[in-house]
This record gives C-alpha cells, sequence and structure tokens, in this order.
C-alpha cells in the first residue's frame, strides 16, 4: 500500500496498481447475509440457471467495493473518494478471478482540491470486461 | 391487487405513483462492530476501517466507513420500493450506481436515510421489454449534514 500519493507525483495517463480477489460462494453469502438482500442469483445456482444466467453469479455491490479497494490502497493517508459511479456490463461468475484495473484519466485542482478522474473497471478470466466505471479522487497534497 | 397495464406497456399505475414520492426517514446508528465488519467480508485489510488509533492518528474521530459501507448496508427497508413492485417483468438486475461522498462517516455517527424513484424508463432489449427504475439516496448524519448521495438504477427484465 502506496503510504501518501501525491498530486504532483501523478499524471493523466498513469496505471493504477492492479487487484486480483476470488470472490467465493461463501464471501458471497456472508455478504448477502451483511446486507440483507437474499436474491437467490447470488447462492442458488439452479436458481441462477432458471434465470438464464451461466452460474451463481457475484454481487456487483461487492465487487464495486473490490475496485474502491484497488483505489484506496493506492491512495494511502493521501486523499479519499470523493464520487464513483459504475455500469455492470456482464455477470460475473463466483469462484473465478476478478481482477480490477484502472488508470488516470485527468487532473485539475479546483478549489482546495486536487482531483483525480480516473477510469475503473474489472475483467474477468476471459479478459472480458465485467465492470467499468469512473471515480473522482481528491488528494490532500 | 389488479395490475392495470398502461396499453401495451410495463410501466404500471402503481410504478408511476412512486416516481418523486419521498421514503424515509429511516435511522441508524453506525458502530464500530459493523464498520469492521463490513471491511471483514469485503475483504479489505486497510486499518483505517478496522484500528481506531490508525484512524484517530490520521485525523478522524474513530474508525472509518470503506466508501461502499453506507450504500451497500444501510437502505430504506420499505417494501413500497418500486424495485419489488409487481410488474408483468419479474426479474430484476442491479443496473449501476452512482456515490458521491461529501463527509467522511465514521464509528458512532447516527445517520438518517431517505429516498425516491427518481424516473423509469421502458427500453426494448434483445429479449423482450426492459423496464429501468432509478433511485436515489440522501444519507445525512446526526449534524444535519449530507453525507453521501447514492444514485441507483435497477433493470426489471
Amino acid at each position: 500500500m502506496v503510504q501518501h500519493l501525491c498530486y504532483e507525483n501523478v499524471e493523466a495517463g498513469d496505471p493504477i496498481p492492479g487487484l486480483v480477489k476470488r470472490p467465493t460462494s461463501a464471501q458471497l453469502v456472508r455478504f448477502a447475509c451483511l446486507t440483507q438482500k437474499f436474491y437467490e442469483v447470488h447462492y442458488d445456482k439452479d436458481f441462477a440457471l432458471g434465470q438464464g444466467l451461466p452460474g451463481v453469479i457475484v454481487q456487483g455491490e461487492l465487487v464495486s467495493s473490490f475496485l474502491m479497494q484497488m483505489l484506496t490502497d493506492w491512495i494511502g493517508d493521501g486523499g479519499y473518494i470523493r464520487k464513483y459511479r459504475f455500469s455492470f456490463l456482464r455477470p460475473i461468475l463466483v469462484n473465478e478471478d476478478v481482477t480490477c484495473h484502472g488508470n488516470v484519466s485527468t487532473k485539475y485542482a479546483k478549489g482546495d482540491g486536487r482531483c483525480l478522474e480516473c477510469d475503473v473497471w474489472t475483467e474477468n478470466t476471459k479478459g472480458e470486461k465485467t465492470i467499468t466505471g469512473k471515480a473522482v479522487l481528491v488528494l490532500h497534497t | 391487487m389488479e395490475i392495470r397495464m398502461t396499453g401495451e406497456g410495463v410501466l404500471t399505475p402503481e410504478i408511476q405513483s412512486m416516481i418523486g414520492v419521498e421514503i424515509g426517514p429511516q435511522r441508524y446508528k453506525i458502530t464500530r462492530k459493523i464498520i469492521q465488519k463490513f471491511a471483514e467480508v469485503i475483504g479489505d485489510p486497510n486499518p483505517l476501517w478496522r484500528d481506531q488509533q490508525h484512524a484517530i492518528k490520521r485525523r478522524y474521530n474513530d474508525i472509518v466507513s470503506p466508501p461502499t459501507f453506507l450504500a451497500n448496508l444501510f437502505d430504506l427497508n420499505q417494501p413500497e420500493q418500486a424495485r419489488f413492485v409487481r410488474c408483468p417483468l419479474p426479474n430484476v438486475l442491479a443496473g449501476g450506481s452512482e456515490v458521491e461522498h461529501f463527509t467522511p462517516v465514521v464509528a458512532k455517527d447516527s445517520i438518517t436515510v431517505t429516498g425516491k424513484l427518481m424516473e423509469v424508463q421502458e427500453k426494448r432489449g434483445k429479449s423482450g421489454k426492459l423496464l429501468f427504475l432509478v433511485f436515489e439516496r440522501i444519507y445525512r448524519n446526526q449534524r444535519g449534514e449530507m453525507v453521501t448521495r447514492v444514485q441507483q438504477t435497477f433493470i426489471r427484465y
């Protein structure tokens, strides 16, 4: 984890250190319990197949948490996430690697804020994008 | 209850009547334990969400909630929310989210949530009609400050 990301050390086009996560069946169940959202596609294979899905799929909100971890790991103590948005492109299967990617698209100073706009996305094991998104980070220095 | 169709559309009068109507408020107390549990479940080891002394050294009053914490754990438990309302499209998928953070949320904060169905759009997909439902939730802390705004899209198919 980078201790302190500084605005002057970052340029548009810079890649963000990636992150690989492997959501397990147990993790999906624990996430469902914690969020109190028990949609069967996230734990019942027969139900998921009946919905036309390729198998049990990971909650999009869990995978977006992975993308946020990638960003907060990179920022360290240097700032915070001001805004983010995601679109879910493809179902993400359980027990498969999810690779988180990102790069800096623009940087600008606005008021007291030193802002980085970033493109972020996840890929499945076939290299297909599963979630795409954008995030705005504000750095302290 | 009978569902009356709007012509050939799937945008029922029941769903239409929900647009713009505020739901809530729902009040929650943010505990250290729930922040730590969320960090554990999403597998994020960042000490800012787990270690009080680490957070205090970094200008916070207590451990900080991770960026997706509020949106995922603190919803409006209202069965009337249109994403669950009956319509000819029985299935639902999450379509995407937009979240804005204005003020950090830390352990021992009290949060109030309100929300509304902002808009509904009928679209056509490969396998038929789709209904896109856009919800907004506003989170305020005990000082009345807006801490987070969440906009979520659900797709009925």
